[in-house]
């Protein structure tokens, strides 16, 4: 059976991962694939939440390791997608109450349901970390473009690659294009030269995106949302299809439409050129 | 110089874990033992050093993320290593990013100082071990340049944030050396790729030693005893360029045709 398990993770804290896993994972049902997202963040959980679970939780992922229950009472089907699983944290627990090897045995078993089982790592090195990678096959690791976020990505990503895990895949999230353009936010190729890893996707800043949360909706749902369009995007090309990068660029305001309609300022191309 | 931030739990972790099973740890022809200062590594005498290298390889990939950020004492009052066979040794233990220390005789042996320093802080830093050994070692290790023996490091991959490569000679580096990276030689340092990390060639005393990358950007950069750090405002430069101590203190250039020769004395 050729199911994967992704891990999410970033070192860093608030940089998306807990969103990147839930609109991943959505994207990836709304492909037809029979996906599972687990919460490994013990005592902080947040993807219930985020996917709008939160009141259907019975059982939880401490309650399966400890044998209270069996795996298919603790997974919760979505609300829409009937081929997407959530497997919620434990809120009354913390990190150590599993271990790496309950962790892998967690992994062995929802292989057998799952075409895609998405772990939304939490943030730091620590043991929580160390048990949200141990059974995966890949690592997407989720960056802003802003140095204390992509320091912490490099530290992650040799951590994984002492972990004897393939070279980890990155999700570029809150990118602000027109901070990139005035010069005062770092752009996608001053990441790559840093981290040397393959980009799977630029999710741009968008507010539709805390509205979602809020609402317990992933923002893929939302057709008019550029981050939601990256993020199923960034679901293709896990799945192994040929999608282009997004363009960073912004569309044109108004503004610069009819001062290029008139033939004063930059071109477009010219703009292209840069980024 | 912190060692690895992570790894000082896992080595008090795996210290008292191998002091229990010490009597069992003597599989393979080679033993780890937890003492004080760090862990030690005896190899048997008779046998192949290529057996000892795989029997080492086996056991740290058995619990790699014990051993991870280690520094690891060599005993060698029964087996010495030739060059060769300790470049083998440190090539496998970099990639736990493990190092040797240049302790080259059983911790346990002598220098009270030394158990007061390290007893507060076991194991954390490699640091403390060196340099308080390193006048010993000098005397009986490193009499030559460093250069001039055979031993140096190669890798090829970048060097990222929290991984730290400490090395007794020259060390080579095919990639970049990314912020938050440490690398520590007694001989030079040259980084074929973007230098970002702090770097520390010549340490603890070899004024000769340079630094040299194809774009040198440290967030410090250190040659035997002297320090230094771009200044503020500092632009890189997408260049070549090199390290030396001139007069007292280290000067950086432009690598030009065969000028990076000069460096040397």
């Amino acid at each position: 059976m050729d199911s994967r398990v992704l891990t999410i993770t970033s070192g860093k804290g608030g940089v998306g991962k807990t969103t990147t896993t839930a609109n991943l994972g959505t994207a990836l049902a709304m492909q037809g694939k029979k996906v599972a997202v687990v919460d490994s963040d013990i005592g902080l959980r947040n993807l219930d939440a985020v996917l709008g679970l939160e009141n259907r939780i019975v059982y939880d992922l401490v309650d399966v390791v400890e044998g209270q229950c069996r795996l298919r009472q603790a997974l919760i089907k979505d609300k829409r997608l009937p081929e997407l699983y959530l497997l919620p944290a434990a809120q009354t627990r913390d990190k150590n109450a599993i271990n790496s090897i309950q962790m892998e045995q967690l992994c062995q078993q929802l292989r057998q349901e799952f075409d895609f089982v998405l772990i939304d790592s939490p943030a730091g090195i620590e043991q929580g970390f160390r048990n949200a990678i141990v059974g995966a096959d890949e690592i997407i690791i989720v960056a802003n473009p802003e140095m204390a976020s992509v320091r912490d990505a490099d530290r992650i990503i040799g951590l994984v690659e002492a972990a004897g895990k393939p070279e980890p895949r990155l999700v570029l999230n809150r990118l602000r294009p027109e901070m990139v353009r005035r010069g005062d936010m770092m752009d996608v190729a001053d990441v790559i030269e840093v981290l040397s890893i393959e980009l799977i996707g630029i999710v741009p800043e968008d507010e539709m995106i805390i509205v979602a949360i809020n609402k317990g909706e992933p923002i893929v749902y939302e057709k008019r949302s550029r981050a939601g369009s990256a993020y199923i995007n960034a679901a293709q090309r896990i799945i192994g299809k040929e999608v282009p990068l997004e363009e960073v660029e912004e569309a044109p305001t108004l503004m610069e439409r009819l001062r290029r309609f008139v033939g004063i300022g930059p071109s477009m191309t010219e703009k292209r050129v840069r980024s | 110089m912190g060692m690895e931030d992570t790894s000082e739990n896992n080595l008090s972790e795996a210290q008292s874990n191998l002091e229990r099973e010490e009597k069992q740890s003597v599989q393979g022809n080679i033993a780890i033992k937890g003492t004080r200062n760090g862990l030690l590594l005896t190899l048997e005498p008779e046998t192949p050093f290529s057996e000892l290298l795989n029997a080492l390889s086996r056991r740290l990939s058995e619990a790699p993320g014990f051993f991870r950020g280690a520094s690891l004492a060599l005993d060698t009052t029964r087996r010495n290593l030739r060059i060769s066979e300790r470049t083998q040794l440190e090539a496998l233990l970099a990639k736990y990013q493990m190092s040797v220390t240049p302790l080259e005789q059983t911790p346990t042996a002598k220098h009270n100082e030394r158990e007061v320093i390290s007893a507060s802080d076991i194991g954390s830093d490699p640091s403390i071990a060196t340099e308080i050994t390193s006048e010993q070692t000098q005397a009986q290790a490193y009499l030559l340049d460093p250069r001039d023996s055979d031993d140096t490091l190669f890798l090829r991959r970048t060097v990222r944030s929290g991984q730290a490569i400490h090395h007794a000679s020259s060390i080579v580096i095919l990639g970049d050396v990314n912020p938050g990276a440490e690398i520590v030689a007694s001989g030079d340092i040259i980084v074929w790729g973007v230098l970002r990390g702090m770097v520390h060639a010549g340490y603890p005393n070899n004024e000769n030693a340079i630094v040299c990358s194809l774009v040198l950007s440290p967030v410090q950069l250190r040659i035997a005893h002297l320090l230094s750090r771009p200044p503020d405002g500092f632009q890189v430069q997408a260049r070549p360029e090199f390290a030396t101590i001139k007069n007292g203190q280290i000067v950086v250039e432009a690598w030009v045709n065969g000028h990076g020769r000069t460096g040397r004395k």
